[in-house]
């Protein structure tokens, strides 16, 4: 059989012309299966978690929150004039109840209370999303998308610390774990705990040694502002290549 | 007021439903964050690992050792479709075959695996192939601690899957080609409390044979119980298994080309078998070996084991199991040699086998700094029964005699084997320079005694040993970059002498006092150096070994093959194997997975030897039954539930006899798999469609060679020891988990 070396494709001489047939219907089948994927793979494009669009009639809410501590606002001049212009020039209805409000806070910028005249009447509070009494001042306003940013972070920082432990892995233990716990505006863990474990403490323990050894960043004014601490739960899913 | 549903009302409703235990104190909205998945793979030494998804996607039933196939150095035949049918199922890693290699099912020893078993059983009767989570395959130097006495050339380790941490049960339904069908059923208890879980399977499978007349069958049951207390498992299995296989007939090259690709065993024409038996032949047939009236094998199995998982400190582990197998196994053939005393000139020959084992296998593991130390042992008792009977039939009725037969009209001899085994090992795996460099050093010392006795017939009785005080294992494994790894490895190796059929004991008396003491076991020496690399979404291997293998022995046939007159047990020298082997895996484009293997395999004998009085001239000449040239392909796509494999695989032209003077051509073999898998639907957990074709192209190709063992010369082509593989098959599966 030395001639088979020197076929391209190792195949006995005697059935040349069987071959020809047969790897083109290999080629025909493979291009399909080719085909195929390419349709599929072109179809589906993966959809990075969204956030949800901002919604901007929450931003009326703030101004109901802003009435109670006059001081506060006094402290910080600066801050309240600059997001003042924005919510003024985009909603165009709110103009149409109060037209001679809305472009006074524009103009006396330095005044500490401009955003309340604002908008006061047209949007009645909707269900506020962060119920906690707000202590800290009206100006930072929710930053929805860093939330999300946030929430994205604390995740990946703990995957930084996943480990399967050997003897879990030996055992062939296998669970899910959700946990609870909670951090400060300074990003340390104040409380953590299993809401449901795994079924196996080796691997509720593990989940929660990557939680502890996790250094979580600051929440800046923005994140769920008012809140000294916010409680997050995870769930580490634990399974083994099968 | 707009009323809108709130993360945090979400939050609270998953968790009043999920939620186990005293409630813990919740501040307002808690963030749902993202999963985290946590990924444990296995760490093995060996590389080549394959895992549960992949091999749920060959056809239901198909042969673990089949799906081996694309794996570098790996080698396997069958005539049936799914690799399943052991008279003619060949398994090889790098030219040693199955008989030369160590197999085991979650440690516990599935011994030498010969047809005619004479201390374990095959994979597919041990456990269902739905019920395996992974294999791995070690060539060359296996971990000292593997439970086998024939790791000649390296060892194949099954792990059977775990009770699912949730309640469900699973079924599944195939149809296919030649009525097959298959049924499997599954029950997963999930947690029962107090950490244990556990599962009952049921499977039923049956199938026509592609040519030919007589069904093959299968019935099993599994069942696995575990339980976990701290960092500690307790494990039981069983299984039991019920086999009927219809034989295909035997070809030769000369016979083939009369007779066509298709033919098979005469059943359920009798009569022409009644008269090819009284030497009167029709179309095409010129001999009474073209074929016979019906063949068939029965096996019956029962296997259970016990292990314990111990954690015994914080850096010591203790891992113990103890097993048991039971097995009844009948070969029958319709022989046109021995009439029967009906008058019919055919009779039914049975080979009967007898097994009985039990065993313990424990080790103890510490790890004490950058030293991973392990020393244990394994026992085992086995007591196999085996026996040659005649039965007299009065008609072709198959059906009336496919069960276990008694009341024999006449034994040509019945034997009884008592094989103990000792085997001890001890080995210390360490790690350097912040583990980049990893050592291994292990050594094992088997002891094997059998001790035969004949109560019936001519064939021998007497003790046999064999033994090594230390067999040596070195291992090397450095990281030499981030990304390459690079490997050396040297093993010593002896094969236990078998009880049984083929082993030292099928001779007569007198050759065995004239050869036993100086009869030695087959040893090897491997050597292996190879370089791994892994970069991004490509993956490579490239391995060369050099094996030397000493005392290797071979069972000469001296008349045909299915006659049975003792066989001669021949030391033929050494036989030196050189190759080189290498794999890559590529993904292009997300989701879609290339795999392509190549091996090179050159592997001698080195000496001539004498057959009675006649000098065959084996030096020089290839080893039968190793392909010098395989090459595998394999492209596949994932994506989102749905998963299509095309897959070839190519075997260069194969020897089957000692001399090369008569060898079958090299083949390519093609399959294709595609499936879907739904996930919630229907009030099921998980819903699945899978579609399987095997042999795509449909080619007619010589599959297993050496059924009947192989002969010194056959220039023509006139011995029946060949199996042409089967022609395209279908295989649908619907299956269902609630």
């Amino acid at each position: 059989m030395t001639t088979a070396l020197a076929s391209p494709l190792f195949h006995p001489p005697e059935e040349g012309p069987l071959l020809r047939r047969a790897l083109l219907a290999a080629v025909a089948v493979e291009l399909l299966v080719i085909g195929n994927m390419a349709f599929f793979f072109r179809q589906e494009k993966p959809q990075s978690p969204s956030i949800p669009p901002m919604q901007l009639a929450l931003i009326a809410p703030e101004p109901a929150k802003v009435i109670p501590p006059p001081p506060r606002p006094a402290a910080q001049p600066k801050a309240t004039p600059k997001p003042m212009p924005k919510p003024v020039a985009k909603p165009l209805p709110r103009p149409i109840s109060q037209p001679a409000e809305a472009p006074r806070p524009a103009t006396t910028a330095p005044s500490p209370l401009p955003a309340a005249p604002s908008l006061p009447s047209p949007v009645s509070a909707p269900p506020v999303q962060n119920a906690n009494p707000v202590k800290s001042d009206p100006g930072p306003r929710e930053d929805r998308a860093g939330e999300g940013q946030y929430a994205g972070r604390v995740a990946s920082e703990i995957e930084k610390h996943k480990v399967y432990p050997a003897s879990a892995k030996e055992l062939d233990m296998t669970g899910d774990v959700v946990l609870a716990y909670t951090i400060s505006r300074q990003g340390s863990v104040v409380e953590a705990s299993i809401l449901k474990s795994s079924g196996f403490k080796l691997l509720d323990e593990t989940a929660l040694k990557a939680l502890r050894a996790s250094r979580f960043d600051a929440m800046t004014a923005g994140l769920w502002p008012g809140a000294p601490s916010k409680t997050f739960t995870t769930t580490v899913h634990f399974a083994l290549d099968d | 007021m707009k009323h809108i549903v709130t993360p945090r009302a979400i939050v609270k409703a998953i968790l009043a439903a999920t939620f186990i235990g005293p409630v813990p104190a919740l501040a307002d909205d808690p963030v749902k964050t993202d999963d985290i998945s946590v990924f444990g793979q296995k760490e093995t030494r060996q590389v080549l690992t394959m895992t549960r998804s992949e091999l749920s996607e060959a056809p239901p039933g198909y042969s673990p050792l089949a799906s081996l196939q694309k794996l570098p150095g790996v080698f396997f035949s069958s005539s049936d479709p799914l690799g399943n049918y052991e008279w003619a199922s060949r398994f090889s890693i790098r030219g040693f075959n199955q008989n030369q290699l160590g197999f085991t099912l979650d440690g516990l020893p599935l011994g030498d695996q010969s047809y005619g078993n004479n201390n374990g059983l095959s994979i597919g009767r041990a456990i269902s192939q739905e019920n395996i989570s992974r294999v791995s395959v070690s060539e060359g130097a296996s971990d000292t601690g593997t439970a086998s006495t024939s790791n000649l050339g390296g060892s194949v380790q099954f792990f059977s899957v775990d009770p699912k941490n949730r309640f469900g049960v699973t079924l599944a339904e195939t149809y296919g080609s030649a009525n097959s069908s298959r049924t499997f059923l599954r029950l997963d208890t999930g947690d029962m409390g107090a950490h244990t879980k556990a599962f009952v399977s049921l499977l039923y499978g049956r199938a026509d044979k592609w040519k030919g007349y007589g069904p093959q069958s299968e019935k099993q049951l599994n069942a696995k119980i575990v339980h976990f207390f701290g960092e500690s498992k307790i494990t039981a299995f069983v299984d039991l298994s019920r086999r009927d296989e219809s034989d295909y007939a035997d070809l030769s090259l000369d016979s083939q080309r009369r007779l066509g690709w298709n033919w098979d065993n005469y059943a359920p024409d009798f009569q022409r078998a009644v008269n090819a038996a009284r030497g009167i032949f029709t179309g095409g047939v010129t001999s009474v070996d073209d074929a016979y009236y019906f063949a068939r094998g029965l096996r019956n199995d029962e296997l259970a084991y016990v292990n314990a998982n111990l954690k015994l400190s914080a850096i010591a582990r203790l891992d113990t199991t103890v097993y048991y197998h039971h097995n009844d196994g009948q070969g029958h053939w319709y022989t046109p040699y021995v009439p029967s005393p009906s008058g019919l000139p055919i009779s039914i020959r049975t080979t009967e086998y007898g097994i009985s084992r039990g065993g313990v296998i424990s080790s103890l593991v510490a790890q004490l700094n950058n030293h991973q130390l392990s020393a244990g042992f394994w026992y085992e008792y086995n007591k196999h029964q085996l026996a040659r009977n005649y039965y007299n039939i009065t008609s072709g009725d198959i059906n009336a005699y496919d069960h276990f037969l008694s009341n024999p009209f006449a034994t040509a001899f019945l034997q009884q084997f008592n094989t103990t085994t000792w085997q001890f090992f001890a080995q210390d795996q360490a790690t350097f320079f912040n583990d980049r460099l990893k050592v291994t050093l292990g050594v094992k010392s088997p002891h094997v005694n059998i001790d035969a006795s004949s109560l019936v017939g001519n064939r021998a009785a007497g003790s046999i040993s064999a033994q090594r005080g230390l067999l040596p294992q070195v291992g090397l494994n450095y990281q030499l970059t981030p990304s390459e790894n690079v490997f050396f490895s040297y093993a010593q190796n002896m094969r236990a002498f078998q009880p049984g059929v083929s082993g030292p004991f099928s001779t007569t008396q007198a050759a065995f006092n004239a050869t036993s003491g100086s009869l030695k076991p087959e040893t090897s020496q491997t050597l292996d150096i190879g370089i791994k690399t892994q970069r991004g979404n490509f993956q490579a291997s490239l391995d060369a070994y050099l094996v030397n293998f000493d005392n290797r022995l071979l069972s000469i046939s001296q008349c045909a093959g299915i006659l049975g007159c003792p066989s001669t047990l021949a030391n033929v020298g050494s036989v030196h194997t050189r190759g080189v082997e290498g794999a890559f895996q590529w993904s292009p484009v997300q989701d879609v997975t290339w795999y392509n293997s190549l091996t090179y395999t050159s592997s001698k004998y080195q000496s001539d030897y004498l057959d009675g009085t006649t000098l065959v001239r084996a030096a020089g000449k290839n080893v039968v039954d190793a392909p010098r040239l395989m090459f595998a392909t394999q492209l596949a796509y994932e994506h989102a539930g749905f998963f299509g494999r095309l897959g070839a695989k190519y075997a260069g032209e194969r020897y089957y006899t000692y001399t090369n003077d008569a060898k079958v051509p090299g083949y390519w073999l093609t399959d294709l798999s595609t499936g879907y898998r739904l996930r919630r639907v229907l009030g099921l957990q998980e819903l699945r469609f899978q579609l399987n074709i095997t042999n795509l192209l449909n080619e007619n190709y010589w599959a297993t060679i050496g059924t009947n063992g192989f002969v010194s010369s056959d220039p023509q082509g006139q011995f029946w020891t060949l199996q042409n593989g089967a022609p395209r098959q279908v295989f649908g599966t619907v299956s269902g988990t609630f």
